[in-house]
């Protein structure tokens, strides 16, 4: 066994996670290599000292003065916790959209029901007009492709049939 | 894992009960303040952490999700106040230099050299430890510190510091090398009890 193998297991020892047969291995290298002992007693050594250090006294009025500051830090400081806030204000924000929402659509007249494609289509056979101009829909950027169609039979027919035969 | 034996205080204290949370304080006050005296080699900034550490756990008990024993919880706030505080520190020194405090401490002997008619006092062994202590790498210090002075074990460590468990060994085992010859002074001190090693 080399002394990193023997390092590797010192660990495993310290950490009480080795087994019989390992345990054997690695003290029959200690046994024969000064280096691998003296670092064993080493991690041993001071860990014992440390164990040993002499506790810090606290201040006999460590507990008050922290009562007192977290009396202030729940107080009013505590009002400016966000998560305070949050929790104690959602219910009233969720109550005031609700308030708002009705309050809309109070105001709102009823929306007017889409034209079915067979009403503007017999509007176009027949002429009928009062329909929005052909452009204003071809020029808006996100018309689908029924809105286009729609527009177009319900635009005057005269009007497609003339550019047609311009460009003929 | 082991039932939590603060489980009760924790679960009256996240809903409000201050008694409770000032007997969690009464439990851990003496090991948090070791704690960071242990880390800092500093009387009040010591005090100061502590009363930090409590203060936050306090407003973040209600999170404790119970996925560790709060002792373990409470220690893991006490390094992140800990190491936030070193962190500025370090900054402060680099572009001011040490504080005056901090330089009649520098100016103390070498641990290694502190007399042993000195030793037997609790005061003097303390210092001699935590200034061994403070010439190590932060992480090297924080990790022996848990496992040596605080008795936490491994896994508990390598959880608090959210690192592989092989990552605490190796830091603790070079830790312990490196601090050998600095209290070589009290490893055979007759105050050094058989105890824990591992």
């Amino acid at each position: 066994m080399t002394c990193e193998e023997a390092n590797a297991l010192l660990l495993d020892e310290l950490a009480g996670r080795i087994d019989d047969r390992r345990h054997e291995d690695l003290h029959e290298h200690l046994a024969g290599c000064a280096a691998c002992r003296e670092t064993a007693a080493a991690q041993a050594d001071v860990s014992r000292v440390l164990a040993s250090r002499p506790e810090t006294t606290v201040r006999p009025d460590f507990a008050a003065r922290l009562a007192r500051e977290l009396a202030r830090e729940s107080g009013w400081f505590g009002l400016a916790d966000w998560r305070w806030l949050s929790m104690r204000l959602a219910p009233i924000a969720a109550l005031l959209l609700v308030a708002a929402g009705l309050v809309i659509g109070r105001q709102q007249s009823p929306a007017s029901a889409p034209a079915s494609l067979s009403a503007v289509v017999e509007t176009w056979a027949s002429g009928g007009t009062g329909v929005a101009p052909v452009t204003s829909v071809l020029w808006q950027q996100e018309t689908s492709e029924d809105a286009a169609l729609l527009t177009v039979l319900a635009a005057p027919s005269d009007a497609t049939i003339v550019e047609q035969t311009d460009e003929r | 894992m082991q039932p939590d034996p603060d489980h009760s205080l924790v679960s009256l204290s996240a809903a409000g009960d201050a008694d409770a949370f000032a007997a969690l304080v009464t439990r851990y006050q003496t090991s948090i303040v070791n704690l960071a005296r242990a880390l800092t080699a500093d009387d009040g900034d010591a005090d100061d952490l502590a009363q930090e550490t409590f203060i936050r756990a306090y407003k973040a008990i209600g999170r404790f999700r119970g996925d560790s024993t709060f002792r373990t919880w409470l220690h893991r706030v006490a390094v992140n106040v800990i190491q936030s505080h070193l962190k500025k520190r370090a900054r402060r020194r680099r572009w001011f230099g040490p504080s005056l405090d901090e330089q009649g401490a520098a100016g103390q002997e070498s641990p290694a050299l502190a007399a042993p008619a000195t030793l037997e006092d609790d005061a003097v062994r303390r210092d001699l430890i935590d200034r061994a202590l403070a010439s190590l790498p932060e992480e090297m210090r924080i990790a022996v510190t848990l496992r040596d002075v605080q008795g936490f074990d491994y896994a508990e460590i390598a959880s608090m510091l959210d690192i592989p468990i092989g990552t605490v060994e190796s830091r603790i085992f070079r830790a312990r090398q490196r601090l050998r010859p600095l209290l070589a002074a009290l490893v055979g001190s007759r105050r050094t009890l058989p105890g824990r090693a591992g």
